[in-house]
């Protein structure tokens, strides 16, 4: 019973989330939607994500000993260092969400409560220790994420979204379920009881020789899954068709939340599996280089500005996946404090960049909401034409967002490159770091390209000119993040705390 | 001074080498089977007369005393009718709806125990065996897969049939059937709680008790021992209304409403295949009064533990209290007009599931604070119904293993070490304590 | 013990029997003597129109829905009940504790559905579509009654005494005008009575 208050109490910041899209379901259903979804139900949803970051903070300073609920579920550094991030996303992406639901119709309450179903499910991701956990927590977000996408109910490319991202979703599940399956098999034979924890088999291997086949083929159904949650390249097609036809906000929340989770849950299973990287390094290695440059050459010739934020996404998606080819490098002939460096400053480099690139995405995403009118949604570059000169403010914000996703420094985005690049040097993976500076650079030509439609075009005689209408909740997000992309971006060493409990990680 | 009587059904285990335990299960199978088929006609005879008093008319008076045989004519004309098939309907369902129909409803009726049978060892330890065609450990679960079986026939049937009536018919009779199958199984869940066991002569047993310590024996499961009375009430209630609205009886027959839908979902059919729908109506009423009257009405057990109720066999009990069930719809009928469907879904969904599932905690709770109470003042203990659980030394194991299927150890003969009191219906190891088990 | 399935298999069995014995007999006994007009589907006596197959009400769907949902969550208290009254004392509060969790969960699902109208099958009493939201949808719109619902009891000294009102119906008209002929009524409407 003790023991069962203790795994409680660990895991209260996913609680607190979950109670609060309860409430706010339950808010929803007894208030009429035109009262509460305007300010009752976001306000609601703030104070629990805001709870939520408080006692994540506590836990991050006083880690619970022992296992929690027998091992299947940790509460250690890197678990909080994600759930901090992820709250921070799910706080400005209800920001955001404010203003523009109600100038699309859209405002129910449900939006919140589904964010918060959604983030709770991600943050669970960061803290699964048991395969088992993780696809529950897979499924968590991604049914809310599902029906999020479909928000805009009455928009036909809105529901195209939802369905398309529905099967190829359920299609990725029936994969990682398939890996979950073949791994939990491979298990018994190194000497286990066939378990699918990962803590446990991650030990394990650390002291074989020769893994197992099954359990090669089941880290590589479970790469397929998870690698479709985060975009990488060979499954990635879900992503541009999504992103254009979810709503903004959705969007702005989709691209950073189910990054984070992904990236977070891959980091972890690949960690346990480091012992046999000789296996699957070249595979990640291969499929980082596939998604950064497949991101950015695919995302030069777009004039959807939303269209052109996903492929940058899959980009990023390929700086981070980098990163966690670093940090899983043990193949190269280096000593092994060497290794244990490169290993938890490429944990760092990932969470920051993390950070990093939600904060501009969602502030990128949110200066088009910021300039969506009643009943009109901005998403080509035509309509961005001259708004340096119609609306400055918007204007130079977007500017340093697409700096910042560009690598400039400076930005935050410059930074989280450079601990990337610096991180993969030092693993010893040099062709790897050069590379990743090649596909920077393709990049910057796209998101320049942006700003110069924004400063230097005439906006188009007979529409109206684009100009940001006043909006708190928007306003507030955007500024934040402008912010802290610039702080972080001049002083990254505010963030070390939040780099030092990812970095925390452990080798097996 | 009657009680001699008692020893005259008390068999003998081995009669010329057959095992007679054994055979239990198939005489049950058959005397449940005909009593169906053949309570069928009087079932509609009854219907018909009650129908008639209540409506001050005469009722059927031509063929037979009473028109007693007129349902039995009415039988035997309809074997003679012409099978007409409409054109246009898709064959193999239409013709397998009504056969699932009779199927379901009467191999339900397997699970319903209709007394405890006697028999005496070699060694002259009594010991009883439940008349019931399957004492298995998932008797309720099978009864509620079996009428949610139904939903089947009514579905294909309206369907196949290429009918506007029919088809409307069986989407209303589908809807109706899976709303109330679920506050049907939250009420008997109630009780599951209670008896802890899914196997119905269990259930049975468990009604079979003292209502408190030092009670007289005539109480031993008597009338305030079932559990119509002792989960509160209302779960006896929530299943009568269900059970009406699974069987899609007057007020809940909207599946056939004759003023707007002619007969629903088995408009299209004639002949034979009429009557199995029929057949299947009928059936279903005496299964789920029959589950009403096992888990809430003591089933076989008589309402006071005395002589003249004692020398009645128990399954003649049982079929009382199911004709009080028949009796209660034929009242039902002839008193209250047709629901609204939005009233029927309405009285489903926003009042009888809700309150099943609070009525369950409300139970649950009941029994914990039974629990809670003895814990403190263990003198308490005398003033509660004497559950099993109170009477045995202690439960060593959390979960029993006979629960879901692996162990069943109610399927073989059990020695007690005191003898039953030869009372029929009565269940002995509640007295005592087994002590070791033929095998 | 898989034995003591046999019974009931025995049972089905017989069941089936039955089934078949009812079919078969009609077969052999009734009469064969189909007809164009005996196998048109029954409309009262109409030729009928159309496919009876067309597409119904999607609240059917919505209800089968919330069954599966519901029903699943009433599978996973069966073997809680089972267990429940036998565990010891500590171990029962822990049970209920946690099948309280549950249901209050699934009770959050509940007044969700409740309060959004999905179990509503009336659409008077529904919350307006929220899509457009402006208070004039959001006013409580009278609620449809049925035939005479709630209209209490006719007070039969005020129904008026007079010539009997045209009742519709082909015969009825006839007869209704062959009265007219004969006594040159005019009925007695609600709007002359407001004109005067």
């Amino acid at each position: 019973m003790m023991n069962t208050e203790h795994s409680l109490s660990a895991i209260l910041p996913m609680q607190i989330v979950m109670i609060t899209g309860m409430l706010v379901l339950l808010l929803d259903s007894c208030i009429p939607a035109w009262r509460n979804a305007k300010i009752l139900s976001p306000g609601l949803s703030l104070i629990g994500v805001g709870i939520a970051f408080l006692s994540s903070l506590h836990i991050l300073n006083n880690p619970p000993v022992g296992k929690l609920f027998g091992g299947a579920i940790t509460a250690d550094p890197f678990s909080q260092a994600c759930s901090i991030i992820l709250l921070i996303t799910a706080a400005l992406a209800i920001l955001i969400a404010m203003t523009y639901l109600e100038n699309m119709d859209l405002n129910h309450g449900e939006y919140y409560c589904l964010v918060l179903f959604s983030t709770s499910g991600a943050m669970i991701m960061a803290s699964a220790l048991d395969l088992i956990v993780l696809f529950i927590a897979v499924e968590i977000l991604s049914v809310a994420l599902y029906v999020l996408a479909g928000f805009a109910r009455t928009k036909v490319r809105s529901e195209e979204a939802a369905l398309k991202y529905f099967l190829l979703g359920a299609f990725a599940a029936g994969f990682l379920l398939y890996g979950i399956a073949l791994i939990y098999g491979g298990s018994g034979f190194i000497g286990l009881n066939p378990t699918t924890n990962l803590a446990v088999i991650g030990k394990s291997l650390s002291m074989i020789s020769q893994p197992p086949a099954m359990m090669i083929m089941g880290l590589g159904l479970l790469l397929v899954g998870l690698g479709f949650k985060a975009g990488l390249v060979p499954f990635h097609m879900w992503t541009p068709d999504v992103y254009e036809g979810a709503p903004t906000s959705v969007t702005a929340y989709m691209a950073a939340a189910a990054k984070i989770g992904a990236f977070a849950a891959i980091l972890r299973v690949l960690n346990a599996f480091i012992p046999i990287s000789g296996y699957w390094l070249i595979v990640i290695e291969v499929i980082a280089v596939l998604t950064m440059f497949g991101g950015n050459i695919l995302a030069l010739t777009q004039d959807n500005v939303k269209r052109m934020l996903a492929y940058s996404s899959i980009a990023h998606a390929g700086y981070l996946l980098v990163a966690v080819a670093a940090a899983c490098n043990s193949g190269s002939k280096q000593s092994i404090l060497q290794q244990a460096t490169a290993h938890s400053s490429a944990f760092g480099a990932a969470a920051f960049y993390l950070l990093s690139y939600s904060l501009t995405t969602i502030g990128a995403f949110g200066v088009l909401i910021w300039l969506s009118k009643r009943g009109r949604d901005i998403q080509t570059l035509n309509d961005l034409k001259g708004l340096a000169r119609t609306d400055p403010a918007a204007a130079y914000t977007m500017l340093i967002f697409m700096l910042s996703l560009g690598g400039i420094p400076p930005t935050m985005g410059f930074m989280g490159k450079w601990f990337i690049f610096n991180a993969t040097m030092q693993s010893g993976q040099t062709w790897l770091a050069l590379l990743l500076g090649v596909a920077s650079i393709i990049s910057i030509y796209y998101y320049l390209h942006v700003v110069w439609v924004m400063c230097f075009q005439e906006p188009e005689e007979g529409t109206h000119s684009v100009r940001a209408e006043s909006a708190n909740g928007v306003q507030t997000s955007i500024y934040v993040a402008v912010g802290s992309t610039l702080l972080f971006g001049i002083l990254p060493n505010l963030v070390q705390p939040l780099m030092d409990a990812a970095s925390s990680l452990l080798r097996p | 001074m009657l009680e001699k009587f008692n020893h005259l059904f008390i068999f003998p285990e081995y009669f010329h080498g057959i095992r007679l335990p054994g055979v239990v299960p198939y005489i049950a199978v058959l005397g449940s089977v005909g009593f169906i088929l053949t309570i069928l006609p009087m079932l509609i005879w009854i219907e018909r007369v009650v129908l008639a008093l209540m409506q001050d008319r005469s009722g059927p008076n031509r063929v037979g005393p009473r028109g007693l045989l007129q349902s039995s004519a009415d039988a035997l004309k309809l074997f003679m009718k012409e099978d007409a098939r409409p054109k246009n309907v898709d064959v193999s369902l239409y013709h397998i709806a009504p056969a699932i129909a009779v199927v379901t409803s009467i191999s339900a009726a397997a699970v319903l125990p209709l007394q405890n049978i006697t028999f005496e060892h070699a060694n002259g330890v009594q010991f009883s065996v439940p008349l019931m065609a399957g004492d298995v450990n998932i008797g309720i679960l099978y009864i509620l897969a079996m009428s949610s079986l139904q939903v089947y026939g009514v579905v294909m049937a309206g369907w196949s049939s290429n009918n506007k009536y029919s088809l409307l018919g069986g989407l209303r009779a589908s809807a109706q059937l899976i709303s109330y199958e679920l506050s049907m199984g939250l009420s008997l869940l109630c009780v599951i709680v209670m008896a802890g066991s899914l196997q119905l002569n269990k259930i049975v047993d468990s009604q079979n008790i003292l209502p408190f310590a030092g009670a007289p024996e005539a109480l031993r499961g008597s009338v305030m021992c079932w559990y119509w009375i002792r989960s509160l009430i209302v779960p006896v209630v929530i299943y009568t209304i269900a059970m009406i609205a699974e069987t899609n009886r007057s007020p809940f027959d909207l599946p056939e409403a004759e003023s707007e839908l002619v007969a629903g979902f088995h408009t299209e059919y004639t002949s034979m295949k009429f009557a199995m729908f029929f057949t299947a109506e009928y059936v279903a009423m005496l299964v789920v009064s029959g589950l009403n009257a096992a888990m809430f009405w003591g089933g076989p057990l008589p309402p006071l533990n005395v002589v003249p109720f004692t020398l009645i066999p128990g399954f003649v009990w049982l079929i009382l209290k199911i004709m009080g069930g028949i009796f209660f719809y034929t009242w039902l009928r002839g008193t209250l007009p047709r629901l609204r469907y939005d009233a029927l879904m309405n009285l489903g969904w926003k009042k009888l599931l809700p309150l099943g599932l609070v009525w369950l905690f409300i139970i649950a709770g009941m029994n914990l604070g039974t629990d809670l109470l003895i814990h403190q003042y263990p003198g308490a203990k005398q003033f509660v119904p004497q559950e099993a659980r109170f009477l045995e030394p202690e439960v060593k194991s959390t979960t029993s293993s006979d629960d879901f299927g692996s162990v069943d150890d109610n399927q073989e003969p059990v020695q007690y070490n005191t003898p039953s009191s030869g009372r029929r219906g009565s269940a002995p190891h509640i007295k005592g304590i087994p002590v070791s088990r033929v095998r | 013990m898989a034995s003591s399935y046999l019974p009931i298999l025995v049972m089905i069995g017989v069941a089936t029997a039955v089934a078949v014995a009812m079919v078969v007999g009609s077969f052999l006994l009734g009469p064969k003597k189909p007809n164009e007009y005996k196998s048109l589907p029954y409309e009262c006596g109409i030729i009928p129109v159309g496919s009876a197959r067309e597409r119904f009400p999607i609240k059917f769907y919505l209800i089968a829905m919330l069954f599966i949902v519901f029903d699943i969550e009433t599978v996973f208290l069966y073997p809680w009940a089972v267990t429940y009254s036998r565990q010891h004392l500590a171990m029962k509060m822990f049970y209920f504790s946690e099948m309280s969790v549950f249901v209050v969960i699934l009770f959050v699902g509940y007044f969700y559905i409740l309060g959004k109208g999905a179990l509503d099958w009336d659409e008077s009493e529904r919350t307006p579509n929220t899509d457009v939201i402006t208070p004039e949808i959001v006013a409580k719109r009278p609620k449809i009654r049925f035939g005479n619902e709630g209209s209490g009891p006719v007070d039969l000294s005020k129904v008026p005494i007079g010539p009997r009102l045209p009742v519709y119906g082909a015969s009825s008209q006839e007869e209704f005008q062959s009265y007219e002929r004969q006594n040159s009524y005019v009925p007695y409407t609600r709007s002359e009575k407001l004109l005067k």
